[in-house]
């Protein structure tokens, strides 16, 4: 879902950056009072983890492929602005490294997918926790569904900058990168999924929406 | 079954570059979703302002065989991604010391 340059206007892709300058400045502000020395070897093995994901397209059917983003992996594991400073640093690689993703558009790219990513992610693992029982396999369920959805709000806020900067209408742009999405979404939930089960198996207190008490959760998501 | 959170990184560390050597070479060539849309709606393709990058493609130039510097790629871009956040934490985390010493 990287966006190359010159599709998204001049303007949207300036507020996105602004957006994003400023979500990353939080996390690391806030980090600068709450990281403690044990998240570090978390939040880089975190980040590696997603730029390698990431490069795994997997066909969705009709000749169209897709990869999981992460933002709601790296926010069940260590909270959502933590989560918007790992998307931040994996775009900025794919894009100045590997020519993936446009320099005009890396506010863009960082917004939709680590942003918006993020906290629908987080907010939604944070309002379902609150409800549900505290088991492991309702907070599995619950991750599944929350990196589906993640994905899915990504998509069609993506869809929205590409409407508004006049390139089609929305009739035509947001139905099918809700279709695709849908499908690659599925994706995400598996591996975000994945992840979520062999952690809570071998070291649940990694898992920070797991281990927060509810009602913090719930007030954490900014 | 309890594992030190040392091994449990070093695990995932180690899952990311066998995904990045191993798989992701094989990955699927198919455009994702957004350029099929794009495409579909005949969207140009995005002229991009920079074109140069150290590894274009998620590939090492000069290694001829596709898979090899494929995965290659993927194995520097997961250590140097590891190696940004993993420097920014230290940094957050000597602040934090600092501000709150415990």
């Amino acid at each position: 879902m990287h966006l190359p340059d010159n599709l998204v206007s001049l303007e949207i892709n300036a507020g996105a950056a602004t957006a994003s300058v400023l979500a990353v400045g939080a996390a690391l502000w806030r980090g600068s009072k709450t990281l403690t020395e044990r998240q570090v070897p978390l939040l880089g093995s975190t980040a590696a983890f997603i730029f390698a994901a990431q490069m795994l397209n997997f066909p969705v059917g009709a000749g169209v492929s897709g990869h999981f983003l992460g933002a709601t992996l790296a926010a069940m594991l260590l909270g959502p602005l933590n989560a918007c400073l790992i998307m931040a640093v994996v775009l900025i690689i794919q894009c100045l490294g590997f020519v993936d993703g446009g320099v005009t558009a890396l506010g863009s790219n960082i917004f939709n997918m680590g942003i918006v990513g993020g906290f629908v992610g987080y907010g939604l693992l944070a309002a379902f926790s609150k409800m549900l029982p505290r088991k492991r396999a309702v907070f599995i369920g619950v991750t599944f569904v929350a990196a589906w959805a993640s994905v899915m709000v990504a998509s069609a806020v993506c869809a929205l900058e590409l409407v508004f900067s006049g390139r089609s209408a929305m009739e035509n742009i947001l139905p099918p990168m809700l279709a695709f999405h849908a499908v690659i979404g599925l994706g995400e939930g598996v591996i975000t999924c994945a992840m979520a089960s062999m952690l809570l198996a071998v070291r649940p207190d990694l898992v920070q929406a797991w281990n927060t008490p509810r009602e913090h959760l719930a007030g954490s998501v900014a | 079954m309890k594992l030190g959170a040392g091994l449990v990184v070093a695990g995932i560390v180690m899952l990311s570059l066998v995904l990045a050597f191993f798989v992701a070479p094989h990955a699927s060539e198919h455009p994702d979703g957004l350029e099929k849309v794009a495409g579909q709606q005949g969207l140009p393709a995005g002229s991009p302002v920079f074109t140069q990058g150290p590894m274009p493609d998620y590939r090492i130039p000069g290694i001829t065989d596709p898979k090899l510097a494929t995965g290659l790629a993927g194995v520097a871009g997961t250590l140097g991604v590891l190696a940004i956040t993993f420097g920014i934490g230290k940094l957050m985390a000597a602040r934090r010391r600092k501000l709150q010493p415990t």
